[in-house]
């Protein structure tokens, strides 16, 4: 299930140092600035899942949204298929978006509430450059077909049908216009607990039937373990810990991953290090600190925490924005790097 | 007037239940029985006007379904009334007496059953005039409003789209409109530019558009960021695409049940511009205007001269409002 991510033939796409600030403006009009991410740099390779995982309000969202240029980024670069297209303005885009697909998080605010599920999915086989429509409605078929649905239950509206079902049309409709990227939007929260393993089943399979790549944005760890190759942890706008998912699941060395691991109460796979238990809550105040911004919850956190914090690689392809990870792990409850 | 319900076409609506006989429901007899008698006296009657009996047939099989949701299986009245009234304003003028023939002779004959309302001061007959004043109440009614919506709709979810110095700008400007009393500013617009039936009708519509206008942005803000929008803009589609096939068509309930209101509500505003003698010319048949004619002969007995075009203004305007309840709370 989780085999190696396939040899790169150069990644699907590429952020580089993603900023987004979101302004609002208060009754007096004075402009107040909250930068949602801050800093973000990843790549997803064709056929791999490459995870967000993080706590509501850590962002993670507004990266695939400013990924899949649905809101505007506010500085960084987003290389797609090697060509930048954060500058690319809309009307030049709007074809060029069949790339890049969504799922929601809700399926049932996915879809317009007034029109039928067939016109819905229509609207997709356009974008992916079907004219008539026998060829349309033969792709939407085949498309519902292949979440393993009946065709026909295309003439129905969204209330008519269940949340799992509608869940995987929403699946089909994103790959109706053959994206190479799939952003997933916690596919799998809305759900019941029974329907979330088909939705994971189905995300993987077709993930490699037709070499998708997938930025998956959850907070399930148990999805994410299930379908990430990559895990990257996000705090505050940050990512805190990079690694593949096995470096990130099983040898966690950030305390706030550790932290997260430990609230999630997962049996597998067994970990390393001391068990951490974190204090309070997000807040967004530390989100403008230049030091570490988990000082408040952590039980770790010492005066040079507060100096700024670069993401330090501790082994190869394992990143952590922890000093003490990397220098003092034993002092942190961790085993001494190799 | 959405006739037909929405999710009529839905399959997984349920199979509409068999019941027995004795299951069938008082209202159901009671429509049952209703459109039988409509059918069987447009049949069998062979009076004055032959016409009347394809009429009276066509309106039967047009109400029917109207009147009656199958669905559902419940009485529609609002609809139905509405209905009929719409169909007496289109047609029923064809079949009564000239609204404007004078008759001095039969002046303030009391309502019998040839001269069914009576007549007024100069012998003419109200039954005729209140019938020619339902199609232009409700002509300058309906389209007065359609005027308000076909402008105020768009600016209303274009204000939410746009956002920043537009939308403000054009809130302040609907808002300096709505600080007047409107019957104040159709009465001032009135009296500076004259009557006329054209001009009415912008005047109320005019009035109206802030209505609209803040009605589409309250509705549209909330889904303008909706999931749904979002997945249409990864469908690729163009902003006008989006706001016209999926925003507005949200929107629709809330906009039309304000429509019904605001038709009953422009009435209001012609007949009581009417009764001022600031709404339509002299002779025309207007119900304010009959009503302003015959309220004097109130004080001598003689009701009948205001009463009939007033009970009209009522049931239009109560119809009308009854029939915005019913689309609003259809979903």
């Amino acid at each position: 299930m989780n085999a190696q991510p396939p040899a790169a033939t150069g990644p699907v796409v590429e952020v580089r140092e993603l900023v987004k600030d979101y302004v609002t403006r208060d009754a007096r009009l004075r402009q107040h600035t909250a930068r949602a991410v801050d800093g973000v740099s990843f790549e997803i390779h064709p056929g791999e899942t490459f995870a967000i995982v993080g706590e509501s309000g850590s962002g993670k969202t507004t990266v695939g949204r400013v990924l899949l240029k649905l809101t505007a980024a506010t500085d960084g670069t987003v290389l797609f298929g090697g060509k930048g297209i954060l500058d690319v303005p809309e009307r030049r885009f709007r074809l060029e978006r069949r790339h890049m697909q969504m799922v929601f998080q809700d399926p049932l605010a996915a879809f317009d509430p007034q029109t039928t599920i067939r016109s819905s999915l229509r609207e997709f086989t356009r974008l992916g450059g079907l004219e008539t429509r026998t060829e349309q409605n033969d792709a939407i078929a085949e498309a519902i077909r292949s979440v393993g649905l009946e065709p026909d239950i295309a003439g129905r509206r969204p209330s008519q049908v269940s949340g799992g079902q509608l869940q995987r049309l929403s699946i089909a409709r994103s790959l109706l216009p053959e994206p190479e990227l799939l952003f997933l939007d916690e596919p799998t929260s809305s759900l019941d607990v029974s329907i979330r393993g088909q939705i994971v089943n189905l995300l993987l399979d077709l993930q490699e039937r037709r070499h998708l790549a997938y930025l998956l944005v959850a907070h399930d760890l148990r999805v994410v373990y299930a379908m990430a190759h990559r895990v990257a942890v996000m705090y505050l706008g940050q990512f805190v810990e990079v690694g593949s998912r096995d470096q990130v699941y099983a040898d966690a060395r950030h305390p706030y991953t550790r932290g997260l691991l430990d609230a999630a109460e997962l049996d597998d796979p067994p970990r390393s290090g001391e068990p951490v238990r974190l204090v309070g809550e997000i807040s967004e105040e530390a989100a403008t600190k230049a030091g570490c911004r988990l000082t408040l919850r952590c039980p770790y956190a010492v005066e040079r925490c507060e100096e700024p914090q670069p993401l330090r690689e501790t082994t190869a392809g394992h990143l952590v924005r922890c000093w003490r990870a990397v220098e003092q792990p034993v002092e942190i409850g961790l085993r001494a790097n190799e | 007037m959405s006739v037909v319900s929405p999710r009529a076409s839905g399959s997984t609506a349920p199979p509409a239940r068999r019941r027995s006989i004795a299951g069938v429901r008082p209202v159901h007899l009671l429509v049952a029985v209703a459109t039988m008698v409509v059918l069987v006296v447009a049949l069998v009657w062979d009076g004055e006007w032959r016409v009347l009996r394809v009429v009276l047939t066509v309106l039967a099989i047009i109400v029917a379904p109207a009147v009656w949701d199958p669905q559902r299986r419940v009485i529609r009245p609002a609809t139905g009334v509405m209905v009929a009234l719409i169909l007496l304003a289109l047609i029923g003028p064809l079949f009564t007496r000239d609204p404007l023939m004078l008759n001095v002779g039969e002046s303030l004959a009391t309502p019998g059953s040839d001269i069914w309302f009576g007549t007024d001061q100069h012998g003419r007959d109200i039954f005729a005039r209140v019938i020619h004043g339902a199609r232009l109440d409700l002509g300058v009614g309906f389209s007065a409003a359609a005027l308000a919506v076909i402008v105020g709709m768009p600016l209303g979810a274009l204000a939410v789209l746009r956002g920043g110095l537009f939308d403000s700008v054009l809130l302040r400007i609907s808002e300096s409109f709505q600080a007047f009393p409107t019957l104040l500013l159709a009465l001032g617009i009135v009296a500076a530019v004259g009557p006329s039936i054209p001009i009415l009708i912008f005047i109320i519509a005019i009035v109206n558009v802030p209505v609209y206008l803040r009605l589409t942005r309250s509705a549209v803000a909330p889904i303008v960021n909706a999931d749904f929008v979002l997945a249409a803009r990864c469908a690729g589609q163009r902003e006008l695409t989006i706001l016209l096939r999926h925003i507005l068509p949200n929107v629709r309930q809330v906009v039309l049940a304000q429509f019904s209101v605001n038709v009953a509500w422009a009435i209001q505003i012609l007949a009581a511009l009417s009764f001022v003698g600031l709404g339509v010319p002299v002779p025309t048949p207007e119900w304010g205007a009959m009503v302003r004619g015959g309220y004097e002969q109130m004080v001598y007995g003689r009701w009948w001269v205001a009463l009939f075009p007033g009970l009209a203004i009522l049931f239009a305007v109560l119809t009308l409002n009854q029939l915005s309840d019913r689309v609003r709370h259809t979903t």
